[in-house]
């Protein structure tokens, strides 16, 4: 089999950057990470602003990929102004597409948390929106990587998707459909609290490949059934609160919060 | 059954079996993993398991795979694109074929045959080398295999085994079945002994299956088609969560999702197919975001018809094995059983 000669360079590449809100940055580090193809990527666009990476940035840029969620009150300014700029917007991981691990404090009160978190100190502590958001709650999001961390070959494939002018491929069903398929002894027959039954699929069901309960980092699928949840967990021995719990991980912003919410006991804590 | 076809194979020559078989096949029995059994390789030595209860995944997962590339496909520098076929691979060997699983296989070539040929599944089943087993007790506490027909059921095996102890008594089913017994073992009848602590063990099986359907699987086209406007649907659809798993550990579905993937050169790549089922979410959504079979209570009622009504009607064979596989790993044990019993109940 010949092998096909590389694709002529196209006039002038798409430009990408990439922003980081609030977060452990562990997003970018994925991209980073993709160094098998990274030459590849850079084949196809270029990148124009990085803050991991590269040093000369500019604010001239086609895709803006978002990292993190938005919670001081310029945050809210700034995503505004990336909006404005790009043409494509692409919120990537949890935090960005959730909240996150952020939006575990928001039903915290700015007082209860200074006293958890800080043992009551008020001064130095920087000013937060009332809860840690979402992009999209803010602005126009196209396009969503989900994951935390997002998946690399998942990101190539979204680039490619949008390269070739198609619409990038999100899976509408359960973790549990890949988890199944890939042969993983079910987790909650050994009465560990797994909510892949409610949970958007696109990680293979790494989680419970590796002996992990999924957390639904990813979100929630198309159409979950939370009070089904709550009778699976009760079937394999498990209070229905502890359903409630793994949501409130990476998926209490309050517009998700709210469908499981109302099909849960609350977390025994909040 | 006639004796004449009975051949003993005494347990010891089982590893040599599996040294026969090694030589034209990929070998596999099923092996433990976590609570649950699957279909692994074995290699010349390795334990062949004759009292494993079931695997969770059906035996399709090796003849018509979770995820296949149908072919690969590549842009030369003249703008032609040319495609190429999977590479050849090793002929199977299956090791201890439940009778509801030989009887999968049955539904999946009858499904594979129909239409367009598939190519890929039928040649498969074609070149597998099946090795039957007979169940002295039921596997899982939800199978229901002796009411489907599907517990005795030998075909497609080309060798069936009863294990009664010491000793395996083996009945020939193809030539290619005779061919493999007589290289490794002197082609020794039954004694006349064997044969009545067989037929003995036969009998007294019998009770360990319970009967669950007052009524023969032929009637569920009729029974299903009474019930279609049921409450009962909806009943067990409030618990569901389109997890899909019933549609997944299935040893007669069928239904797949054809994608493509390539690299960022957008030279190169594949056409895929993945598993995917009517009770998975998305499933019946089509272009345009219109969902042609919405709700969970229609997507759930559809699969049990299409076990007990679609497919008999199009195949002439009952879809469902009564393997018990959907109802035990559903997250929240919705019973396709108990579903049986309650429209035959009426009907
Ligand atoms: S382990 Fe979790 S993701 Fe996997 S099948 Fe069970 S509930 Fe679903
Ligand atoms: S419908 Fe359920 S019981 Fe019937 S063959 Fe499929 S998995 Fe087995
Ligand atoms: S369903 Fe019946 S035939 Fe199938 S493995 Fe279980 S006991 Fe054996
Ligand atoms: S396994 Fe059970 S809960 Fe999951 S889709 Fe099937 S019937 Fe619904």
């Amino acid at each position: 089999m010949a092998n096909p000669s590389p694709a002529p360079a196209p006039q002038a590449l798409p430009k990408a950057a990439f922003f980081s809100f609030a977060s452990c940055e562990g997003c970018q580090l994925q991209v980073l990470s993709i160094e098998d193809q990274l030459l590849t990527l850079l084949g196809a666009v270029e990148i124009v602003n990085f803050r991991e990476a590269i040093d000369d940035r500019r604010d001239d840029y086609d895709i803006a990929f978002i990292e993190g969620s938005l919670v001081r009150p310029e945050d809210i300014e700034e995503i505004q102004q990336i909006r404005k700029r790009a043409r494509i917007l692409i919120a990537i991981g949890a935090c960005a597409c959730l909240g996150g691990v952020n939006a575990i404090r928001n039903k915290r009160t700015p007082a209860q948390l200074a006293r958890e978190v800080y043992d009551g100190r008020q001064d130095g502590v920087f000013k937060t929106l009332s809860d840690a958001s979402p992009v999209r709650s803010v602005v126009q999001v196209d396009y969503e990587l989900r994951g935390c961390p997002i998946d690399r070959d998942e990101l190539l494939e979204t680039l490619r998707s949008l390269l070739a002018g198609t619409v990038p491929y999100v899976p509408p069903f359960a973790v549990c459909v890949q988890c199944t398929m890939r042969g993983t002894p079910c987790m909650l027959e050994r009465g560990l609290p797994c909510v892949g039954s409610v949970a958007r699929a696109g990680c293979e069901a790494i989680c419970p490949a590796f002996g992990a309960p999924c957390e639904a980092c990813r979100g929630v699928h198309d159409s979950p059934n939370f009070e089904a949840l709550g009778e699976a967990f009760f079937r394999h021995g498990l209070p229905r609160y502890v359903a409630a719990e793994k949501l409130q991980l990476f998926n209490n912003y309050k517009e998700i919060r709210e469908p499981w919410e109302k099909a849960l006991p609350s977390p025994s804590i909040t | 059954m006639t004796e004449r076809d009975v051949y003993r194979l005494p347990r010891e020559r089982l590893g040599a079996l599996v040294a026969r078989l090694e030589r034209d096949y990929r070998v596999l029995g099923p092996a433990p993993r976590g609570d649950t059994y699957a279909w692994e390789e074995l290699r010349p030595g390795d334990p062949v398991s004759l009292d494993y209860p079931t695997t969770m995944l059906p035996l399709r997962a090796l003849l018509a795979p979770q995820r296949e590339v149908l072919f690969t496909f590549r842009r030369g520098d003249d703008g032609e694109v040319a495609f190429d076929p999977p590479a050849d691979e090793r002929p199977l060997a299956l090791l201890g074929v439940h009778g509801c699983d030989l009887t999968g296989l049955r539904v999946l070539r009858a499904f594979h045959d129909s239409g367009t040929r598939d190519r890929l599944v039928t040649n498969r089943l074609d070149r597998a080398f099946i090795v039957g087993l007979a169940c002295w007790v039921p596997c899982l506490g939800e199978a229901f295999c002796r009411d489907m027909g599907s517990l005795d059921n030998e075909i497609p095996a080309d060798l069936y085994a009863w294990d009664i102890g010491d000793v395996l008594l083996v009945k020939v089913l193809t030539n290619r079945g005779r061919d493999v017994l007589t290289e490794v073992t002197p082609m020794e009848a039954a004694t006349a002994e064997e044969v009545v602590t067989l037929r003995r063990r036969l009998r007294v099986r019998l009770e360990a299956f319970p009967q669950h359907l007052k009524f023969a699987p032929e009637r569920l086209p009729i029974a299903l088609e009474a019930a279609e406007g049921d409450l009962l649907w909806d009943a067990n659809a409030d618990r569901c969560l389109s997890c899909g798993r019933c549609n997944l550990v299935c040893p007669t579905c069928t239904c797949f999702d054809v994608t493509d993937a390539s690299p960022l050169d957008g030279r190169t790549g594949v056409r895929v197919r993945t598993w995917t089922g009517c009770q998975v979410t998305g499933f019946s959504r089509v272009a345009g975001g219109h969902d042609f079979r919405p709700g969970r209570a229609q997507q759930l009622r559809y699969r049990i018809f299409r076990k007990g009504k679609y497919m008999p009607e199009r195949y002439g064979m009952v879809g469902c094995t009564g393997c018990g596989r959907c109802p035990h790993h559903c997250p929240t044990r919705i019973s396709i059983r108990e579903i049986f019993r309650q429209v035959g109940g009426t009907a």
